[in-house]
């Protein structure tokens, strides 16, 4: 959305000049000091501004960009749409004068830096594209409110007065039917006999929060396309874990003597060749649209409590409440698939699973696990819960 | 040799540090920490993990977070000997300093140096931090 206004040159006291845009609303606004003003030629000259969130982005003059510093102009460029880096704390910020929600949001992002290689950041594109690389390794660093180090530390949410999003999950750029489509195909190209469940979690989910992040929670992303997935290997575990409690009473080893059990699942005996590998393929869940992601928090209000392993500090009210937070995945339709070689998937005749095939009766557990003991972390309260379609 | 030279340097330097780490009264969050910061490096970058590190460590050897304290002063000797980081700058500063191509090398190191830190903390650290 552009706006239109009137630049206002002025010679400043080191010689050099400053603009002002006066906008048609009667606001003025500073030109960032990134606008390269030779002279005061463009003074009452009139001009186009585009603004983001009260920012500056762009500013045109007769329908061409204004000219900016040579040389720093895309590092400083970068650094009027993004929060600082400390490399480049004085040079070339936009001043911003207006009381209220600018200055705040000024000062907020004065408090904000990341920490890559020097290129990389002069190269770093106005906007990151995979929600992955710009979460974990565009990492945003909050200096704190204070000097006592009080709300140091990476974020990815600021809250406060004015709660803001610092990550936003945007996966408009892929196609989510096209790339289920192509993997189906894929699946299918390998000659396995298929199950597919499109599930959708009831709430949220969220698989890998515990994964180690400078963030302190974490959400599992897929490496190459920065959405979040579940891994195969967290169904097969789910999976595996709920047959184990529902039907062998959370009794591994009696689940291990089954032989529809070892069959779907595989099992070892310590190198012998009675070992075999498991029948059921389990691969990983995708996402079946672009998924949306939701800051999320826990908040611990008795910290000392918990934290002091003699049991001496009573869980009083007077403790100030810690706020943690993670991001899950809402409402969002998943698309599981098992796979099995279609000569292999037999009817299960011994044992307590007897009564289907194998494909089939993984499939109904499946379902019933996401259904009844959700997948990820905080399960206990409601988290990664799935109901079928 | 020249090859298991290098191993071996860090591997000396790597048990000397995990020896230090050891005697801390904060050793079990030593060894706990010194195994997860190649995850955290993978995960967020080199960069990120420092400052991670740099925010988190505390002066007061009764402190849990000594340990980062002493991690962090663990490692910057180590990339000044090998020439990568100079002596008077501040670690973070240094690194994000740095073009990409000697940033992957510096990480490559710092990798490798804990690798061996997190396998003599493994072997002379006995018990787990409780958290």
């Amino acid at each position: 959305m552009s706006e239109r206004g009137k630049l206002v040159v002025q010679q400043t006291k080191g010689g050099g000049y400053a603009g002002t845009i006066r906008l048609s609303n009667n606001k003025s606004m500073p030109l960032p000091s990134y606008y390269d003003l030779r002279d005061a030629s463009l003074n009452g000259v009139e001009c186009e501004v585009e603004r983001e969130k009260g920012l500056i982005k762009r500013v045109l003059v007769a329908g061409q960009d204004l000219q900016r510093r040579p040389g720093k102009g895309s590092q400083e460029g970068y650094k009027d749409r993004q929060p600082q880096h400390r490399q480049q704390e004085t040079a070339g910020r936009p001043p911003v004068k207006d009381n209220g929600p600018h200055q705040d949001k000024a000062r907020e992002e004065n408090r904000l830096k990341t920490f890559l290689p020097r290129d990389t950041h002069q190269y770093l594109p106005a906007k990151v594209d995979n929600f992955g690389l710009l979460l974990n390794k565009v990492a945003w660093f909050d200096e704190g409110e204070d000097n006592k180090g009080q709300g140091k530390g990476f974020k990815f949410y600021l809250a406060g007065r004015n709660p803001r999003t610092l990550v936003k999950g945007d996966f408009a750029g892929i196609d989510f039917t096209v790339l289920d489509r192509r993997r189906e195909r894929a699946l299918q190209g390998t000659g396995l006999l298929l199950e597919k469940l499109p599930m959708t979690p009831q709430w949220r989910f969220v698989v890998g929060l515990g994964q180690e992040s400078v963030y302190e929670t974490s959400l599992t992303l897929h490496p190459v396309y920065g959405f979040p997935f579940i891994p195969g290997n967290a169904i097969k575990g789910l999976v595996r874990n709920t047959i184990i409690s529902e039907v062998f009473a959370g009794d591994e080893k009696e689940a291990l003597a089954d032989t529809g059990f070892r069959a779907i699942f595989g099992w070892t005996n310590y190198g012998t060749p009675s070992s075999q590998r498991g029948l059921v393929h389990f691969f990983d869940a995708y996402p079946a649209t672009a998924p949306h992601i939701v800051p999320d928090i826990i908040n611990p209000h008795y910290a000392p409590y918990y934290q002091d392993a003699s049991g001496r500090t009573p869980p009083g009210d007077y403790y100030n409440p810690v706020p943690v937070f993670f991001l899950t995945v809402e409402r969002t339709e998943m698309l599981f698939y098992l796979g099995i070689n279609p000569a292999a998937n037999q009817v299960i005749t011994a044992g307590e699973l007897a009564g289907q095939d194998y494909l089939s009766t993984t499939g109904k557990w499946l379902r019933l696990a996401l259904g009844e003991y959700g997948i990820g972390a905080k399960t206990a309260v409601g988290y990664g819960c799935f109901a079928s379609l | 040799m020249a090859l298991n030279g290098l191993e071996q340097g860090r591997a000396r330097y790597a048990y000397d540090c995990a020896r230090q780490g050891k005697d801390l009264p904060a050793s079990k969050e030593y060894k706990s920490y010194v195994k997860k910061i190649p995850a955290l490096i993978k995960m967020n970058g080199l960069g990120a993990t420092l400052a991670f590190i740099a925010a988190k460590k505390k002066d007061d050897p009764r402190k849990k977070e000594y340990a980062y304290k002493v991690i962090y002063d663990q490692l910057k000797p180590w990339l000044v000997e090998k020439g990568l980081v100079e002596r008077h700058q501040d670690l973070v500063a240094a690194v994000v300093a740095l073009d990409s191509l000697s940033y992957r090398m510096v990480t490559g190191e710092v990798l490798a140096l804990f690798k061996w830190i997190s396998r003599f903390a493994e072997g002379l650290i006995e018990g787990e931090a409780d958290e």
